[in-house]
């Protein structure tokens, strides 16, 4: 896969990654918080909890047609390190 | 046992489409069939998807002979290694022919019903009934009660739609069957041939309503059966009201328990003292949360295992049904099964529980809840909903209202796809399998 394709994947993995946070915290009558790539999931510094967590992971495997986690869990921490997971090729991954 | 007597019976019998079976053709076809099948006394003859008139002239044409007769539904029980391991000498098609397997057969020493399981939550087993049984299980109509005439919204070769047959045939009722059914030919069926008796699923009840609209009111019926799933609060008040003059009956039977019980209060559930008190010639028991049942008319046999002498074994057979139970005051409530939970986080949910919840959301016709699978929880609970009636957004809005006051957080949906419709199996239950 060349740079700019998993580049454009990003974006769009970003996009349904923010739509996926949207229709939780609407859920949830909350603000959507604003993140960036650092910001930790689970840690408490947004109000997401494990099963708000595991929707956003349905869902991004739904818009993205592929589930990195199919063959067992792959860790992450950050809102970065998962789009990344669904980024496309893993080979290019950090 | 004579299954059926056809010099009993009076008028078209039988309606399959545009075609239809007076009792007069039957006997006439039935003596032919007989001839035919006198090479293969005391075997085993399958059927595939049969039609409730073929099924007819076949148990017209043995009379009391022995013999064994396998109904089959799906496919793969067509494969030859299939039909060797029931048994099976020969298999008669739709029109009647019957074409040798070569495969030895089991001499059969009663009359016996082989017959798939309905298969929603796994691959159908394959069990046998003793036709006696069966046939002590239905209730023919009071000779004091005008005559009946039903509809089949099961197909002959389940559980439920023999039952529906043999009663039928028991009073000498006329039958209606459609050629490909499904809730929306049924309902034009229905509004065409003014059924008085018909049993279906809930499922099938809920899409009956939702698509026969206003003309619900001009089926004049009289019976209405629910059985094969949950009988819910819900569908029982919508059918209430939108047949206001029928009786309401709902039954608990499965295909390796047999008809069990019927309860005819219109409330879901049964009283919580019939699992002491028994029902009928049942015992009921609750062992870890599950419904068992002990009965004359189960099974007598799974595939692969010597058949049981139906009155003595049975006696202190316990089957365990899966069905997840709980008494609440005098009622036992069915929960829903047990081999089909959602594991979230380590909680089980029960989707059935869910999907009542859904079904009280007016505008809310069809439900399916089931696990989405997950890393980080295991499953997450997940729905499929057909709205009817109602503007999606309606319903929409009042979603998160319904679930907060109902459902624990683990239990509540959180992603709701609106279909037009969702999948049902052919015996009219929503499909889990998938």
């Amino acid at each position: 896969m060349s740079t700019s394709n998993t580049h454009r994947d990003l974006v769009q993995v970003r996009s349904a990654f923010e739509d996926a946070l949207k229709s939780v915290f609407t859920a949830k009558n909350l603000p959507t918080p604003a993140i960036d790539d650092d910001t930790e999931l689970l840690d408490g510094t947004i109000a997401l909890d494990s099963l708000d967590l595991a929707e956003i992971v349905v869902r991004l495997t739904e818009a993205c047609g592929h589930d990195p986690f199919e063959n067992g869990f792959v860790p992450f921490r950050t809102a970065g390190e998962l789009i990344r997971l669904y980024g496309g090729d893993s080979a290019n991954q950090p | 046992m004579t299954v059926i007597d056809p010099s009993k019976w009076c008028g078209n019998v039988i309606r399959e489409g545009n075609n239809t079976f007076s009792a007069g053709q039957i006997q006439a076809e039935a003596a032919e069939l007989r001839r035919r099948l006198e090479l293969f006394r005391r075997g085993r003859l399958a059927l595939v998807r049969p039609s409730a008139a073929l099924v007819t002239r076949l148990l017209a044409a043995i009379g009391d002979d022995d013999f064994g007769i396998a109904l089959l539904r799906s496919r793969s029980r067509e494969s030859r290694e299939s039909l060797a391991s029931l048994h099976i000498a020969a298999v008669m098609d739709e029109a009647g022919d019957i074409h040798e397997t070569g495969i030895s057969t089991r001499e059969t020493k009663q009359q016996e019903v082989l017959m798939e399981t309905s298969g929603t939550t796994g691959t159908p087993k394959v069990i046998i009934h003793s036709v006696q049984s069966l046939l002590s299980g239905v209730k023919p109509r009071p000779a004091t009660a005008p005559p009946a005439r039903w509809l089949l919204t099961y197909p002959v070769s389940a559980f439920a739609g023999l039952q529906v047959l043999l009663t039928a045939l028991a009073s000498g009722d006329e039958l209606i069957t459609v050629v490909n059914p499904g809730a929306a030919t049924l309902a034009a069926a229905a509004v065409e041939y003014k059924p008085t008796h018909m049993s279906a699923t809930p499922t099938f009840w809920r899409s009956f309503v939702a698509s026969s609209g206003p003309h619900a009111s001009a089926v004049p019926l009289r019976q209405i059966t629910l059985g094969g799933e949950i009988a819910d609060q819900h569908t029982l008040d919508l059918l209430r009201r939108s047949f206001p003059e029928a009786s309401l009956t709902h039954i608990y039977a499965s295909t390796e328990a047999g008809s069990v019980f019927s309860v005819k209060d219109g409330k879901a559930g049964f009283p919580a003292n019939w699992l002491t008190s028994g029902v009928g010639e049942a015992r009921l028991r609750i062992t870890e949360g599950v419904l068992e049942v002990n009965s004359p008319r189960a099974m007598v046999a799974k595939e692969g295992e010597e058949c049981r002498d139906v009155l003595s074994a049975n006696a202190s057979h316990w089957i365990r049904t899966g069905d997840l139970v709980e008494v609440r005051g005098d009622r036992v409530i069915f929960l829903g099964r047990e081999d089909t939970l959602i594991n979230v986080g380590g909680s089980k949910v029960i989707p059935e529980e869910v999907e009542n919840v859904l079904l009280g959301i007016p505008g809310i016709v069809q439900a399916r809840v089931y696990g989405c699978p997950n890393p980080i929880t295991g499953n997450l609970v997940c729905a499929d909903v057909v709205v009817s009636g109602a503007e999606q957004g309606d319903v929409r809005s009042k979603l998160q209202a319904a679930f907060a006051g109902n459902l624990e957080r683990h239990k509540q949906p959180r992603i709701i796809r609106f279909l037009d419709q969702i999948a049902h199996s052919d015996t009219g239950k929503v499909s889990r399998s998938s």
